[in-house]
């Protein structure tokens, strides 16, 4: 039961009885009694008439997913199963970052007929975000007394990663495409393949004639130079695995955004450019155990189940065991691949795990560590205004010299190292990634 | 001897408690034996026969003016303590009244024919022109003070120059006289012939009500108390009114369903590690140590910058340094090196010193000249 403004202000215009008939004591407190007793009938003459909110049946309509910043509709269907009008409140029960605008829906339902009241839903996190229930308030004719009931309705919207990264991708595929095809490339790596013979034209590698082809064609070919180079494709078909720390580091916040969201924009631009660039690509995000894993998929799939996979996972208040993901990325593939490793590799303590899985790892594949930098840091190092200011610089260039020294340990131990801030750690990822792909040693 | 002061000096006290005791301060008050007392007067009535009854409070004169028929009542009024009422019932108190230095009010309630007349001009008075008996025999007056005029059928005697000392008024065979205040106290009872004229005035009946009315005589009246101006409705309508309150708070706070939980991440910044570490270095006043800290990073930029690779002793990037900013050798490598800061006050300098060289050699690199900024070094 609730009851109304509209009865506040009944209760109140009691005030007039009482001073008309207040001549006497007695008098005013019957004319009192009367009022109370009056408004309260009312009240339950009200209630009695507003119809049952229980007879009713709640459906939901909700699409399955929405990016993070994107609006989208949703909408709840009401149908009246009683034979009385319903009218009144309806509020729906959306987690607050769920966004959901306006929260609370007037409705106004004849006896067997349904209505769809709409609201926006503009999530302001990640994850899954739920509904449990509706809560009904139902008005009586009157409007001063309401029934309220909370009904269980269950509803869910995933809340897939907003994949920001991905404004940096035509200009990526387009990096791609230009190592594609017939360009010969330079320099001749374990891995780039043979695609096709062709004339050689000025600006062309000397070391990539073919002078077997070249004694072949001469014979019959008199028109042009007669010369064949070969050309050289990009290696396809490669495997990319890329493993996100899930642990407690990756919690952290740098530029207002987790480092956890970071790697998945980076995860998310390098799968989609690997995938243009034919390779397959496998994504673990992993810290003691597998949070999500995303094997096999292809194409326009493999990033719809990515975002999907992702959305749910939150960082872990755990260290991360480096010494399994080795065997992790074995059971993904015997095969060599390029192993992307999106971590925090800033300090020696919190990244001695990680340097000492590292040499597994390498000795295997050829290995990647994507990091996040804090602009902060670099901008407190340039600080001088005062003696704190000194204190702080002089603690941000420590810091910088750890994470430089854990760069040049990894390096060491032969894996690759990609430093950015936030924003750039993605195309930074991708540019590496093109560059290997470019050398031919994916 | 000393025994006999004392002795003497205790008695005196006693005495003086005593009469203390039993005397009062009212003015005309029967047992006042000061010079305004009446109790003179009193006492000398009461030698006479007449039997003297004080009273206090109109009750007190009621009781004491048993017969009214062979009552004078003496009543002194100075304060104006009753209303027109209570001297009406005063005045049927007894056959006789004498009003001692009425006040206004008193006066026009009781003889409204005697009407005040200011001070008198001369403190003795001519011998009376009336026929009263009581005046005739007393003579001449002294010690006057107040002086009357009379209209209608009121007897004026003892002429003061145009007015008079004393006036009397007859109603239905009543006598209402009135006389100036200070007449017939101890100071004045033993001029002249006032003596004979308050005894013949006062003790002309075989009692005599001696009322001076009281604090206690005065009605209680005032503005009206709050309960009675209330309202009666007021209660009623503040119970309403609270009512109100509570149907607007079960309005407002009645929850739209039940409360929905969700869990929040953590917020862990990530900047918290160096600000701690920048907390320790300055309580400890790692000073050096924290100088080391930006000489290093600046030694692996300055080295990068000029092109000396990260294996480079730090004697060759002083030495390059100084080259590239023109400056002598042992100031850079002091700056770079040697310099152990003492306060923090030295610290910044070294500090900013360390970022002005490392502006200049990277200015020096991009090809422009050295000293842009022209900062001091020490």
């Amino acid at each position: 039961m609730a009851i109304s403004g509209r009865f506040v202000a009944l209760l109140a215009v009691g005030l007039v009885p009482v001073v008309v008939f207040g001549a006497t004591i007695p008098g005013a407190y019957v004319a009192l009694a009367c009022w109370l007793v009056f408004a309260c009938a009312l009240g339950v003459i009200d209630l009695v008439a507003a119809s049952a909110p229980r007879a009713v049946l709640i459906e939901r309509m909700l699409p399955s997913r929405v990016r993070l910043g994107e609006t989208v509709a949703g909408g709840v269907i009401v149908t009246n199963t009683s034979r009385r009008r319903l009218h009144g409140t309806l509020r729906d029960g959306w987690q607050p970052s769920a966004g959901a605008a306006p929260s609370r829906s007037p409705f106004d339902i004849p006896a067997g007929e349904r209505r769809m009241l709409t609201f926006a839903l503009t999530p302001t996190r990640r994850g899954t975000r739920r509904t449990r229930f509706v809560v009904l308030r139902s008005r009586g004719p009157l409007g001063l007394w309401s029934r309220q009931v909370a009904l269980e309705a269950p509803g869910a919207l995933r809340v897939l990663p907003p994949f920001h990264s991905r404004k940096h991708l035509p200009s990526r595929l387009a990096q791609l495409r230009e190592l594609d095809g017939s360009t010969p490339v330079m320099v001749r790596g374990q891995g780039t393949e043979f695609d096709s013979l062709r004339e050689y034209v000025t600006g062309d590698d000397v070391r990539s004639i073919d002078w077997r082809a070249t004694a072949r064609s001469s014979a019959s070919v008199h028109d042009g130079s007669g010369i064949m180079v070969r050309t050289w494709r990009p290696e396809r078909d490669r495997r990319v695995v890329i493993v996100i720390d899930s642990g407690r580091t990756s919690a952290a916040r740098i530029a207002d955004e987790p480092r956890i969201d970071t790697a998945f924009e980076s995860a998310l631009l390098l799968a989609a450019l690997a995938d243009h660039g034919g390779d397959r690509i496998d994504v673990l995000v992993f810290d003691r155990r597998v949070r999500a894993r995303v094997v096999g998929a292809k194409g326009a799939d493999l990033l719809s189940r990515m975002v999907t996979s992702l959305a749910d996972v939150q960082p872990q208040l755990i260290e991360a065991d480096w010494t399994a993901v080795a065997a992790q990325v074995r059971a993904i593939t015997h095969r060599r691949a390029l192993v992307v490793l999106l971590t925090d590799a800033s300090t020696p303590g919190s990244s001695a795990g990680l340097l000492a899985a590292l040499p597994g790892l390498t000795r295997s594949h050829t290995v990647v560590v994507a990091t996040v930098t804090d602009p902060a840091v670099l901008e407190a190092a340039a600080q001088r205004a005062d003696v704190g200011s000194v204190y702080t610089a002089a603690a941000a260039e420590r810091a910088l010299l750890d994470a430089s020294r854990v760069a040049a340990a990894a390096r060491q131990l032969g894996a690759d190292v990609v430093t950015a801030p936030p924003a750039e750690l993605p195309p930074a990822l991708a540019d590496r990634y093109i560059a290997l792909k470019a050398s031919g040693r994916l | 001897m000393l025994v006999a002061v004392l002795v003497v000096g205790v008695a005196i006290a006693l005495a003086v408690q005593l009469s203390l005791a039993t005397s009062s301060t009212d003015p005309m008050g029967a047992n006042n034996p000061g010079q305004q007392g009446g109790q003179a007067l009193a006492r000398v009535l009461q030698q006479h026969g007449v039997d003297v009854r004080t009273a206090s409070t109109l009750q007190e004169a009621r009781r004491a003016a048993s017969i009214p028929d062979d009552t004078t009542v003496m009543l002194s009024d100075p304060n104006g303590l009753l209303d027109a009422a209570q001297l009406q019932s005063v005045l049927r108190l007894g056959s006789d009244v004498v009003a001692v230095g009425p006040g206004f009010q008193t006066l026009s309630a009781i003889a409204p024919d005697i009407h005040q007349a200011g001070r008198a001009t001369a403190t003795t008075s001519d011998r009376p022109s009336c026929s009263l008996v009581v005046a005739q025999d007393a003579g001449r007056l002294s010690g006057v003070r107040q002086a009357y005029r009379t209209s209608g059928g009121a007897t004026p005697c003892f002429r003061v120059g145009s007015t008079f000392a004393l006036a009397q008024t007859i109603n239905a065979g009543d006598s209402v006289t009135v006389v100036g205040s200070q007449l017939f106290d101890n100071a004045n009872i033993g001029l002249a012939g006032n003596a004979a004229l308050a005894v013949g005035l006062l003790g002309g009946d075989s009692t005599l009500v001696w009322y001076l009315p009281s604090q206690a005589d005065v009605q209680a009246s005032g503005p009206p108390t709050l309960a009675e101006i209330t309202p009666g409705w007021l209660t009623p309508a503040i119970l309403l009114l609270i009512a109100v309150v509570v149907a607007a708070a079960v309005w407002s706070g009645r929850r739209f369903g039940p409360l929905v939980v969700e869990d929040l991440p953590v917020v862990v910044r990530a900047g918290e590690t160096m600000h701690g570490r920048a907390r320790l270095y300055r309580r400890a006043a790692a000073r050096t140590h924290a100088l080391d800290a930006l000489r290093l990073g600046a030694l692996h930029r300055i080295g990068a910058l000029c092109g000396l690779p990260p294996s480079a002793h730090v004697d060759q990037i002083v030495a390059a340094a100084a080259a590239l900013t023109e400056r002598p050798v042992h100031q850079v490598r002091d700056l770079l090196l040697d310099e152990t800061p003492a306060t923090d006050a030295a610290l910044r300098a070294s500090a900013s010193a360390l970022r002005d060289l490392e502006d200049d050699v990277r200015r020096a690199v991009a090809g422009e000249r050295p000293g842009g900024s022209s900062a001091p070094l020490h």
